[in-house]
């Protein structure tokens, strides 16, 4: 009997309990953002609106009801230039659904452009696009359907989190190492 | 001519000022020339940098209960406005004054807070 009650308790629902949030550094990327685990590296191709692929890095992190993703794009060998890269993403995630609000938007020293989008597949993601260093940055909340709602605000952090840092360097502040969860 | 040194100081100085004023980064997402009201409870509360996050569950017209993520200030100037990292936490109730988003999604820039006690703290 106890035996059971054990089980019991262990297969009950844990409380809600607040997500704590951490502060990812990669200096190979120069970038700093906050999500509620660390997400998962991909090396890849990215493909550019004129058919060319460039190298790419994607940082993953996969919950329930957000996927929240960082590409990171080499231009580095190429002459590809800030407007023309930012034109370019901003009309590829126009062709996957309807571009809501679309602001230039500054981080740190950087300009580049915030997108709120509603995707064909239903998902509702809040998107940042920068150039920098000759590096296409995507970053996308994607609060997942059927209910976009559930994962909405967890996208906004995510998109309002994103720094820029010298590259090689993890930023002010983080103590841990690159990729790991620094304080906030 | 010859400028004075602390003006000549301030007038190299002035850029680098100018961009730690404005923040990490621009406020382009939010509604600042709109203020909604909010009420919710208290998920989380970061008090960090560069700026804080007030996590807050809030019951939308359907009754069901959605995360909002309200930005607040940065540490120094939420401890200027008398804020500490207990000031609230999880579980307690508030209604917040916010910039929404400017495409309405569930977050936006914290105004100011009243408290269940009937304190109000300002955000920025």
């Amino acid at each position: 009997m106890r035996v059971l009650i054990l089980v019991a308790a262990l297969l009950a629902p844990l409380p809600a309990m607040a997500q704590a949030w951490q502060r990812y550094a990669y200096p190979e990327h120069g970038f700093v953002v906050q999500l509620p685990a660390p997400p998962t590296l991909t090396k890849g191709q990215f493909r550019t609106a004129a058919g060319a692929t460039v190298p790419a890095t994607v940082y993953t992190l996969n919950e329930p009801d957000i996927v929240f993703s960082m590409t990171v794009a080499d231009f580095t060998q190429t002459s590809m230039n800030r407007d023309a890269a930012l034109a370019d993403a901003v009309k590829a995630y126009g062709a996957t659904g309807q571009i809501k609000l679309n602001v230039e938007e500054r981080v740190n020293q950087e300009y580049g452009r915030q997108l709120t989008l509603v995707g064909n597949d239903g998902s509702r993601s809040n998107v940042s696009v920068f150039f920098v260093n000759n590096r296409l940055y995507e970053l996308q909340g994607k609060a997942l359907p059927p209910e976009p709602a559930a994962g909405a605000g967890k996208a906004v952090r995510f998109q309002q989190s994103l720094s820029f840092v010298p590259l090689g360097t993890t930023g002010p502040g983080h103590g841990g190492p690159p990729g790991q969860a620094g304080p906030l | 001519m010859k400028l004075p040194v602390p003006v000549f100081a301030a007038a190299l100085a002035a850029p680098f000022l100018a961009v730690s004023a404005s923040g990490h980064h621009s406020y382009a997402m939010f509604d600042r020339g709109r203020t909604d009201t909010v009420v919710g409870t208290v998920k989380n509360f970061e008090l960090i940098n560069p700026h804080g996050w007030l996590q807050l569950m809030v019951r939308d017209a359907q009754g069901k209960e959605r995360e909002w993520s309200l930005e607040t200030g940065g540490p120094g100037q939420m401890a200027r406005a008398g804020w500490q990292a207990n000031t609230v936490t999880p579980g307690d109730k508030l209604t917040a004054l916010i910039h929404p988003m400017k495409e309405g999604s569930y977050g936006g820039q914290l105004v100011s807070v009243k408290l269940a006690n009937g304190q109000t703290l300002e955000s920025h």
